[in-house]
């Protein structure tokens, strides 16, 4: 318990100052989530998801150490641990175990990810609601995969068609690593793009997978 | 929700589905895409010597509001001068098929899309006279 305690009073809120305890009136560092007085909660201040789990804002992270974060911070902060405790603290729980949760199902999946951390640095990906995109070689190469996958009608093509997708799923993943690493966001905009397309290819090939005859799960 | 008759029909029956010669002098393709949902939409005009759209062709592949917007596009702009057709606006499309708010974005696809025929067309006319 020590040590999840440690690990959320470094780096629960990323922020540097104080502010006067809600509960005792004592002044808290800012980066600390509880009251090292009293020991009250204190009410989240705006942050990011990054922050949030107290991980480094990089696109490439591993699954473990997000886990890990994740469950660590969700122990911290359930709401079960302030069950007794006064209704303020407890919705102030519920406001910290909503936002870390919020924060997990961002990072964990890697376009949401990326287009998280680019809307961090002001950048909405091409195609908010309204928006259209005329990128000829990607729109071309959509629309000759969503022909493929219309076509394919066994499940040697399907199955096939589907490595080939997923492989550019993964091929934008990785380039996703290399540019973010960069700071080079606009290229990140436009790999993240097309992993957006290419994300949206592999679920419509996997549901008809799921509908050609004699299908199997996999 | 609920969608008009004129959509449904669209959407059961589109008209116009297919592919022009996108090598000819006298098509103009367009191709533009929606990443918020996926869609993508490809309209081509074929135009006589006299500037009117004689044939269009569509092919989308996105959800039933995107292909209904493409299918009467391509109805619409038959006939039509390629001028004519420029002035197509989403709105139109809209109001027609009865689209919900969610879906109007599906109208300005259609509308980009058949602005990029036509801006393909030109071009393509601009080179030849040159």
């Amino acid at each position: 318990m020590a040590t999840i305690d440690n690990t959320s009073r470094s780096q629960g809120t990323g922020a540097s100052g104080s502010r006067p305890c809600w509960s005792c009136n004592e002044e808290v560092n800012l980066r600390s989530p509880f009251c090292h007085l009293c020991g009250v909660i204190q009410p989240p201040l705006p942050s990011d998801h990054f922050v949030r789990l107290g991980l480094p804002r990089n696109y490439d992270l591993s699954d473990d150490n997000l886990e890990r974060q994740y469950f660590g911070f969700q122990r911290t902060y359930h709401p079960d641990r302030f069950a007794q405790k006064p209704p303020r603290e407890q919705a102030i729980s519920m406001e910290y175990a909503a936002n870390i949760n919020d924060a997990y199902n961002t990072l964990r999946n890697p376009l949401l990810r990326a287009e998280y951390m680019l809307r961090l640095q002001g950048i909405e990906v091409a195609g908010g609601d309204g928006d259209t995109v005329a990128d000829p070689e990607l729109l071309m190469e959509v629309m000759e995969l969503n022909e493929l996958i219309v076509g394919a009608n066994t499940i040697d093509q399907m199955t096939s068609l589907r490595e080939r997708i997923n492989a550019e799923v993964a091929a934008s993943e990785i380039a996703l690593g290399v540019v973010f690493a960069e700071n080079d966001f606009d290229r990140a905009a436009n790999v993240a793009l097309r992993l957006r397309y290419m994300t949206r290819l592999s679920e419509q090939a996997q549901q008809s997978a799921g509908s050609l005859p004699g299908n199997r799960k996999n | 929700m609920s969608y008009s008759d004129k959509l449904l029909d669209h959407y059961d029956n589109p008209r116009n589905v297919g592919s022009l010669d996108k090598a000819d002098d006298n098509v103009g393709t367009g191709l533009v895409g929606a990443p918020a949902c996926g869609d993508v939409m490809k309209l081509q005009i074929r135009v006589n010597d006299d500037g009117v759209i004689e044939d269009a062709k569509f092919k989308t592949f996105g959800c039933g509001s995107a292909i209904a917007s493409s299918s009467l596009v391509t109805e619409w702009v038959k006939g039509k001068s390629v001028d004519e057709a420029e002035t197509i606006k989403n709105t139109e499309i809209a109001a027609h098929l009865a689209l919900p708010p969610v879906k109007i974005h599906c109208s300005v696809l259609a509308e980009d899309a058949i602005k990029a025929a036509i801006a393909d067309y030109r071009n393509k006319v601009d080179r030849t006279t040159e």
